[in-house]
């Protein structure tokens, strides 16, 4: 029945790559997943297990032991500032959590893993803004969303680990139709009616790792996980009589026809090598160099192309009155990010070793340079290099009841980013926004029990 | 049961952590996540949006309405108290045609009047504010000034006020202990100058700055610019060369000029959809504001009207428009989108500045294009997301100017 069960996640999981597409952001890439791969520093790829295998490296999932399930909660609370006031970026929240079964089919260690990031507030959210208007780029809204992924994991040799799967994530596509009478002298007796449509579409993208064992004390590993984004298609379509006054006669009909086209959240494509190394029998040292493909964001702001049609009433305009023009459609100003190479290091020391329980002291570090060029012109993506030092706490307990052959496991996290603050300098005086300073900090804190069986 | 109960802990653990986690706090952040409202940075200079209708009483965006009786133009903002950072209360000097009274004031001369708010929209001697008007605080008096005061343009130097205006024979200076009684120059600040050959009108609406240094910076429209003045007293003013690599004197900043409107659809950027500039034709009335910005560089902005026709020509509109430059000398760098655009013929901005935000003044026209235009004071504010308190019931005028 197990294995039935297994070979079932596999097809769908294996069905769901076949058709990945394009996806979008994770909470995950900037805060971690799971509190002892955030405590280390997000340097996981060669030395996972758990849950969060299926974010740092799905071919860890072929190393679980027994079926586990591992539920958590993460709050990381922005403290980002311009020119000294809190730029109010809200916090991201969420429980996180997720399940490795694994089994063997045909004598191979195999497994199947799943994990969720499921917000607080808004399972998804778009924030569409002028190019021009100042932004934290990398933290406003954007990793406020939920995630799911799937992956399978095979050990064909007892060194060697592979494994697969994709994330989930979702799209918003919509429509606004405003139809009625406007009253040109006196806007507010204009009656308009809207009507909205919206829909909130799943969206996928792959990732794939590997795990090499060269000796009994060091790995090597490989990830790649896929590029995506998340569109925004909105269509507006306004048609309405336009007077002089309310209830007055139709001078004329206007048809007004506003299309946007949005990439509202993107995540490039990535790719990771990641060693672990057990230095002693009780301390390991993990190192990831994730390369992150951001030159191929694209600038997110809506490309708004308007048609206005208005025909001149039968016996011309009354004097003093001239139709509006068409607005001229927005010239989307290129973002320009640079690719980044983002080192990630954790230790693990194990400080106590008992025939019941074990302790973990641990502790990481990861410098995310900032791949946002200078913003000295029109537009105003804030960002700064940012330094992430986390410290983490374990606690294993092992054979804790009849019941509960396997183990029994609390991680918790802090981790505190560092954004140092900068002056980032217009070339043009008469800029709206103007010269300003910007920095701050991030505070994540976060637990996560496991159930091993 | 024990299996149960193996289970329920750590799932208890978690439900406790979870409700921790989304009422906890960390900080001012965190107290409430919505009440938060950004404070997007800004240079302090727009964009402006209009005030709307329950913001003002009677017409929005006009803060200042003489209903056709008594006309209201050229604004200039001074602070009441401008110790105080949070007080709302700003005095505008204006220029008014007082309706005639019998014996007093029989011409329809233009001079200069003064007016307040306590709350930044509601001025004493409004249409709405019944029995009063401005007081006039500066008429045209002195042989060189011709019949008219226009353009006036107030600071604070110390405990006086400093009021610059516009007149026939150039610009002029009065000074005032109390802001009401004013004791005038003899004779003009700055008069025309005929070698300077931009200057096809004499100087008029300055706008007078006091630097961190103790001068004054004076900037002023002449022909279609906008020339500069500089002067260490506030009295006497010399012309600064925009460009010294050139042997003439040239303003700040010109009109971008129809052959540079040309170049622009030669660059087909006309076809492509950009709009045309709307300061093509004439720039005035400029308002210097200095600061310091942020990052701790001098910055000269100014904010002025930008014309897309000719004077006289038969349609023509306006923006405002901002223009500013890195330090104290040379030529002005333009902003291409206007600051504040109403489709008014708005023109001849100040700004008052408080701990909230940023109030533009403007004339515009006011009233209805089929009954017949009339200038009056409008206002837009900065940033966009500033809300103001309700008004009282009847206004909240000052009980005087």
């Amino acid at each position: 029945m197990r294995q039935a069960a297994l070979v079932a996640a596999s097809v769908l999981a294996l069905a769901a790559i076949c058709v990945a597409g394009e996806a979008r952001a994770t909470p995950a890439d900037a805060f971690g997943m799971g509190s002892r791969g955030t405590a280390m520093g997000g340097a996981q790829a060669a030395d996972v297990a758990d849950f969060s295998a299926n974010y740092y490296n799905p071919a860890g999932l072929a190393l679980a032991q027994g079926v586990e399930l591992s539920l958590g909660y993460m709050r990381a609370d922005h403290f980002l500032s311009v020119n000294g006031v809190n730029s109010g970026v809200n916090p991201v929240k969420g429980i996180v959590g997720g399940v490795v079964v694994p089994g063997k089919i045909f004598k191979i260690p195999f497994a199947f893993g799943a994990a969720l990031f499921l917000p607080d507030g808004a399972l998804s959210t778009v924030n569409a803004l002028p190019q021009d208007q100042p932004r934290w780029e990398l933290y406003d809204t954007r990793n406020d969303q939920i995630y799911v992924a799937a992956n399978l994991a095979v050990s064909p040799l007892p060194w060697l680990q592979l494994g697969g799967g994709v994330s989930f994530l979702a799209a918003t596509t919509g429509t606004l139709g405003i139809t009625g009478s406007a009253a040109v002298l006196q806007p507010s007796g204009s009656q308009l009616r809207d009507a909205l449509v919206a829909d909130l579409t799943a969206i996928r993208y792959p990732q794939v790792g590997a795990r090499v064992e060269l000796t009994r004390r060091i790995a090597l590993a490989l990830v790649y996980r896929g590029q995506y984004s998340e569109s925004l298609d909105l269509h507006a379509v306004l048609s309405g009589g336009i007077t002089l006054q309310p209830m007055e006669a139709t001078l004329t009909t206007a048809y007004y026809n506003l299309a946007t086209d949005l990439v509202s959240t993107f995540q490039p494509q990535q790719g990771v090598l990641g060693a672990s190394w057990e230095i002693a029998k009780d301390f390991r040292a993990n190192l990831d160099l994730t390369y992150v493909n951001w030159s191929a964001y694209p600038a997110p702001v809506a490309a708004i192309d308007v048609k206005l049609t208005i025909p001149p009433p039968a016996f011309g305009w009354p004097p003093g009155v001239a139709p509006p023009t068409t607005p001229a459609p927005t010239t989307v100003i290129p973002i320009n990010m640079h690719d980044t190479l983002v080192p990630h290091l954790g230790v693990e020391w194990r400080v106590a070793d008992q025939p019941k329980w074990q302790g973990f002291v641990r502790g990481g570090y990861e410098y995310d340079k900032s791949p946002i060029p200078e913003q000295s012109g029109a537009t105003n993506y804030i960002d700064r290099d940012r330094h992430a030092f986390s410290l983490g706490l374990g606690l294993r307990l092992v054979h804790l009841a009849r019941e509960l052959p396997g183990d029994l496991r609390f991680d918790g996290h802090v981790q505190l980013s560092e954004l140092p603050s900068s002056a980032t300098l217009k070339s043009s005086p008469a800029d709206f926004v103007g010269d300003y300073v910007a920095g701050g900090h991030i505070w994540n804190l976060g637990g996560t029990l496991t159930v091993g069986f | 049961m024990r299996r149960l109960l193996v289970l329920a802990v750590p799932l208890g653990v978690l439900a406790v952590l979870e409700v921790v986690g989304a009422c906890g706090t960390l900080g001012e952040l965190s107290e409430t996540d919505a009440a938060v409202v950004p404070v997007l940075p800004s240079a302090g200079v727009g964009p402006f949006r209009a005030l709307a209708k329950g913001e003002v009483l009677g017409t929005a965006p006009f803060v200042l309405d003489g209903a056709g009786v008594a006309p209201f133009r050229e604004p200039s903002a001074l602070p009441v108290d401008p110790s105080d950072a949070t007080s709302m209360s700003v005095f505008l000097y204006v220029v008014a045609i007082p309706p005639p009274i019998a014996g007093v004031t029989p011409s329809m001369n233009e001079v200069i009047a003064r007016t307040r708010a306590d709350d930044a929209r509601s001025f004493y001697g409004t249409v709405l504010d019944p029995d009063t008007m401005p007081a006039v605080v500066l008429s045209a008096s002195l042989p060189w000034e011709g019949d008219n005061l226009t353009g006036p343009s107030a600071l604070w130097v110390g405990s006086e006020v400093y009021l610059y205006y516009a007149s026939a024979g150039g610009i002029g200076l009065a000074r005032s202990s109390d802001g009401l009684s004013f004791e005038k120059e003899p004779s003009p600040v700055l008069a025309r100058d005929p070698s300077v050959r931009w200057e096809t009108t004499a100087p008029a609406a300055p706008s007078v700055a006091e630097l961190p240094d103790g001068s004054f910076d004076m900037m002023y429209a002449a022909g279609l610019s906008i020339g500069e003045a500089v002067s260490q007293d506030g009295v006497h003013f010399t012309r600064v060369d925009a460009d010294p690599t050139t042997a003439e004197v040239d303003p700040v900043l010109t009109p971008l000029g129809y052959g540079a409107v040309a170049s622009l659809s030669e660059a087909g950027l006309a076809e492509a959809g950009a709009s045309l500039p709307f300061d093509m034709a004439q720039v005035a009335d400029p308002c210097v504001l200095p600061t310091t910005s942020p990052a701790g560089r001098f910055v000269v902005r100014v904010l002025y009207t930008g014309y897309d026709g000719a004077p006289g020509a038969a349609t023509r509109s306006s923006a405002i428009g901002l223009a500013a430059r890195f330090g104290t000398t040379g030529p002005l760098v333009r902003q291409p989108q206007p600051t504040f655009s109403i489709d008014k013929m708005e023109a001849a901005p100040t700004l008052f500045v408080w701990s909230g935000g940023e109030m533009l003044y403007v004339h515009a026209n006011a009233g209805n294009p089929l009954a017949g235009e009339y200038p009056a004071i409008a206002a837009g504010v900065a940033p966009t997301e500033v809300t103001f308190p309700p008004l009282p019931d009847g206004g909240a005028y000052p009980a005087s100017p």
